[in-house]
């Protein structure tokens, strides 16, 4: 199980805009193990969800891959043609967007958008067969199956996250990207949908690349985490690991400001500073200018790869790394 | 924190009209409400940062605007600091607003992208004829840096779009607090900001608080952030309130099922407090027709045949835990 099923190296996404080059993802590095759960947090303009897009060569102009491989069981996806992508795309690897409203086509039922998922990938099924097969795993998703006949207005906001889910299922694929996929939901139906996603990443021996700003979620599900900050991942390592022991500067900070309902606290820590513009990033290590830490070797080199304790930490106080 | 009420809502409700179509008008007689908000009775004290909790459409936002006087109640009563405030209109209402000051979820869409910042803060001084030009001035100068932000003379020339997230929200908070209101509403105030950012207001908040002696109403649905900042809590399901304590009390010893549920949902940012037991299934009812009896009996894992027709009451737990759920023993 230890084989990885999606593995970034150096992954670098560039938008040009006329004020610059953003560069958006900075030559990340991230291993997928077959079926784990990998979370991917950071804030807002942190490179998470372009990182996510561009798995699947979402990423449209003026953004693009500007180097570094995504190696897809084996295969390295930067060097596919388009065509090659559609059939990887939804029948190997899914996306899950965050907000059910928009991804679904108001105009048409529900039951449409799984036969159009069916026809667009799969030749010579019947509607039939097709319909059975939509049947079961929406009945699997705890939603009856009449429903399939009304529109998605129709459904609750969880029944719609759960129909993006199903959409994203119903080719059997290998890996899913979910960005964000409980944004639009309150607490309770949140709970249910990461319910949900654990036992069914259990059933059909998924991967999962889950695509979060929220910490918590995180916490609950994943098996990995990768913390990115400004577009570059700063530390990555084993969910119960990083939470007890976060080593980055950024993530302790992160973690240290976060409200938790399990403790009492007396104050939260406040990070000073924002995020930086990524078309002028910091010299050196990105998050320099709001580190308490920071060295001289901070403001002059970009730390890479560095390990400590079978952690990946992109920090200088723990090596000097390999550039 | 006193013992005096700034707030009293009594009895408080609000329904809006379904609008249907003229078609459907002229076959039907029966018009169908939102109940939004259905009878709820609380306090807010003097000095204290008083939570309103619950799931998207729990009428949590309308209490706030009601109390605010931005929308008019159906029926019951608004006091504050002793005065009815609930049938306030014209030039009474409007010179009684300073009291009290809003602050919104999307400190973006709250600015005025054509105004400084500098006018941003002053607009509501100038609305309430705040002492001279110059008096106005000061005025802003010292709000401005009483949320740190600092240089004065820089930012306050500076238009909103120029801003980041948490600067905004500054603003925002510095132009609630410029004409000395005694009750702030914060609307999911840090909803919007980002993760290093949210702490950063919270902080701000508190600090404030005791700087100006505000009391605050905090409407949000982030327990966590709820039990940081909040003194007591009231948690709201389908238009009324199930359940009202201390912090302590309603998180550490929560009464009502769907407290009960709604704590066990909240995801905790650290893996070894994985949630292991089941949550209620199902998802909020409409409120234009809310379930009989005990509204929350459709996805109570410990309802009886009775919830389903019986309206709870409040029970008293202590002097200041009350719960509406029969089944609490």
């Amino acid at each position: 199980m230890n084989e990885q099923i999606l593995s970034l190296q150096e992954l670098s996404i560039h938008y040009s805009t006329f004020d610059g080059t953003v560069k958006a993802v900075d030559r990340a590095s991230l291993d997928l193990p077959t079926g784990q759960v990998v979370g991917l947090v950071g804030e807002s303009g942190c490179g998470k969800s372009t990182l996510g897009l561009s798995i699947l060569r979402l990423v449209r102009p003026p953004g693009g891959i500007a180097g570094g491989r995504i190696v897809f069981e084996n295969d390295d996806l930067v060097t596919k043609e388009e065509n090659e992508m559609r059939a990887i795309r939804g029948s190997r690897i899914a996306m899950v967007f965050q907000d059910p409203m928009t991804s679904l086509n108001p105009l048409i039922r529900i039951d449409r958008h799984f036969l159009e998922t069916i026809a667009s990938h799969e030749n010579g099924v019947s509607k039939s067969h097709a319909m059975e097969r939509i049947e079961t795993l929406v009945e699997r998703l705890g939603i009856s199956r009449s429903r399939l006949h009304e529109y998605p207005h129709q459904l609750s906001g969880g029944m719609r996250q759960r129909i993006m889910i199903g959409l994203g299922l119903i080719l059997n694929p290998r890996l899913i990207i979910a960005d964000e996929p409980t944004n639009s939901l309150d607490v309770i139906v949140e709970a249910h949908f990461l319910d949900l996603l654990n036992d069914l990443k259990e059933e059909f021996n998924l991967t999962i690349l889950l695509i979060t700003h929220n910490m918590g979620i995180v916490a609950e599900l994943a098996d990995r985490v990768a913390v990115m900050y400004a577009g570059t991942i700063v530390e990555e390592g084993d969910v119960y690991d990083l939470f007890k022991n976060p080593m980055h500067p950024y993530t302790r900070g992160l973690l240290a400001s976060i409200p938790n309902i399990k403790i009492d606290q007396t104050s939260l820590y406040i990070m000073s500073g924002s995020p930086p513009n990524l078309i002028d990033p910091p010299t050196g290590c990105s998050f320099h200018p709001r580190c308490a830490q920071a060295m001289d070797i901070c403001r002059q080199k970009e730390p890479r790869g560095i390990t400590s304790d079978g952690r990946r930490v992109e920090c200088f106080l723990y090596g000097e790394g390999t550039t | 924190m006193s013992e005096k009420n700034l707030v009293e809502v009594q009895n408080l409700k609000k329904y809006f009209p379904v609008s249907t179509s003229f078609i459907e008008g002229l076959f039907t007689r029966e018009r169908l409400f939102v109940r939004a908000v259905d009878e709820i009775s609380f306090v807010i004290k003097e000095g204290e940062v008083m939570g309103l909790c619950g799931e998207s459409g729990c009428g949590k936002t309308t209490t706030g605007r009601m109390i605010m006087r931005l929308l008019d109640a159906t029926s019951g009563s608004i006091r504050f600091d002793g005065l009815d405030i609930t049938g306030l209109s014209g030039g009474k209402l409007r010179r009684f607003r300073p009291n009290m000051q809003m602050v919104f979820q999307d400190p973006h869409a709250s600015l005025n992208p054509r105004m400084t910042v500098a006018e941003n803060i002053g607009h509501s001084l100038t609305v309430q004829h705040f002492g001279t030009r110059q008096q106005r001035t000061e005025r802003i100068s010292e709000v401005m840096e009483s949320v740190a932000l600092t240089p004065v003379h820089d930012i306050s020339r500076r238009y909103p779009h120029l801003l980041s997230g948490g600067q905004k929200q500054r603003v925002v908070l510095a132009r609630a607090l410029a004409v000395k209101p005694k009750l702030v509403v914060a609307d999911e105030p840090i909803a919007m900001a980002d993760v290093s950012v949210r702490a950063l207001i919270l902080e701000l908040m508190l600090k404030l608080k005791d700087e100006y002696n505000l009391t605050y109403l905090f409407i949000t649905h982030d327990l966590a952030t709820a039990k940081y900042v909040c003194d007591r809590v009231a948690i709201m399901y389908l238009g009324v309130i199930v359940e009202i304590g201390t912090i302590n009390e309603v998180f550490e010893n929560p009464k009502h099922p769907y407290t009960q549920a709604l704590l066990s949902a909240v995801p905790v940012p650290d893996p070894a407090a994985r949630r292991q037991h089941a949550i209620p299934r199902g998802e909020i009812p409409s409120a234009v027709d809310p379930p009989p009896g005990c509204r929350f009996h459709t996805r109570c894992p410990i309802a009886d045949d009775l919830c389903s027709s019986i309206v709870p009451d409040m029970i008293e737990i202590s002097s200041t835990h009350r719960a509406a759920c029969r089944l609490i023993r």
